[in-house]
């Protein structure tokens, strides 16, 4: 997995390319360190990058969601496309996340 | 079973000295070694001397090394560990199932670093047994049998450790050591693919302690930050069964009718 972060005024996107498993709990932590922000600042997960994802890498998303809540921030994913929307989808991820597209 | 006179190849850049010392342990001599060149696919098909080899032993292993030899006409691929324990390393040379299979043996350490079931797919798609329609279904369930056996069997690591965020680091820091171990991170993961005109099946092995398919039974709609992947190979393969007390999955794939 790699990872592109911008950050706005109110915002940051983080854009998570390639392949994220199990093999990236490790890296994924640098991911949950930028999480800072005032209030209701927006946390946004770009997926349009990602090609493939497993169930540890979802379980990653929801450990960034309930990190996202614990320092009150807000938290979404889109862009997810093809294997990776498969998998969200067979997770039934759509009742526990914001998705955008 | 295959014949002990099978010839057995070595990759380039395999400890060639253990690698003589422990097939000598094991009944087999250095007549049966062929030194095996990796190289362009093309290659390794128009060598005849290679397409009579069905074992291949391989050092070194990184994904690059892998996905070269998948397109070779080995059915046995071994990791040669450069270092640790060398149990079990008979049995793995010895059981061909034949022509329409397929096995890659490696250790934990190895499993962890290459991408397993994405290369082991690229070779039944090369050998025309995994037709594009199916490949993520497969791919994505071979995956997650894969990383259970990694995680859960062979280096025992228990997924709510990382059911809290402020747990995570922890979580990390124990698999890195789990990882380090050579007791647990030597144990093996074997993977075989088997094919006939009905449907493909995959097995995964591992060595650790098992676990008991009720309790894991028990999380078909998972909303926490673990206990999916089961659930996710459930509503993929045709059929799943474990054997040996979880120790090995064994997932079948009808094709399309």
């Amino acid at each position: 997995m790699n990872f592109d972060i911008e950050k706005k005024t109110g915002k940051t996107e983080i854009a998570l390319i390639g392949r994220i498993t199990f093999a990236d709990h490790d890296d994924f932590r640098n991911v949950i360190n930028v999480f800072e922000g005032e209030e209701g600042h927006e946390i946004v997960f770009d997926l349009s990058r990602l090609d493939f994802v497993d169930s540890s890498g979802l379980g990653m998303f929801i450990i960034a969601r309930d990190t996202a809540r614990k320092k009150k921030l807000s938290f979404s994913i889109r862009g997810a496309r093809n294997d990776v929307m498969r998998v969200m989808q067979v997770a039934k991820f759509h009742k526990m996340f914001t998705i955008v597209d | 079973m295959s014949d002990r006179n099978d010839p057995i190849a070595v990759a380039a850049g395999t400890d060639m000295e253990r690698v003589n010392a422990v097939l000598s342990d094991i009944g087999l001599g250095a007549a049966h070694l062929i030194r095996f060149t990796l190289g362009h696919p093309a290659a390794s098909r128009t060598n005849e001397r290679s397409a009579e080899v069905p074992i291949l032993l391989l050092g070194n292993m990184t994904t690059e090394r892998l996905s070269s030899i998948l397109y070779g006409p080995h059915r046995i691929v071994v990791e040669f560990p450069e270092s640790g324990s060398r149990t079990g390393l008979t049995d793995r040379l010895m059981s061909d199932g034949g022509a329409n299979t397929f096995r890659l043996s490696v250790t934990t350490a190895t499993a962890f670093k290459v991408e397993c079931a994405k290369l082991v797919c690229d070779a039944l798609a090369y050998r025309g047994v995994l037709p594009e329609s199916s490949r993520f279904q497969v791919e994505i369930a071979l995956h997650e049998i894969v990383a259970n056996a990694i995680l859960h069997g062979n280096l025992e690591i228990e997924s709510h450790l990382k059911a809290r965020p402020e747990q995570y680091e922890t979580y990390c820091a124990h698999l890195r050591e789990r990882l380090a171990e050579p007791e647990r991170g030597g144990r093996w993961i074997d993977i075989a693919a088997g094919w006939d005109g009905a449907g493909l099946s995959l097995s995964v092995m591992d060595q650790g302690n098992g676990f008991r398919s009720d309790t894991a039974e028990a999380m078909p709609e998972a909303t926490g930050s673990f206990g999916r992947g089961l659930g996710i190979v459930r509503s993929i393969a045709t059929d799943v069964v474990t054997h040996d007390g979880g120790r090995r999955t064994v997932m079948w794939f009808a094709h399309d009718k």
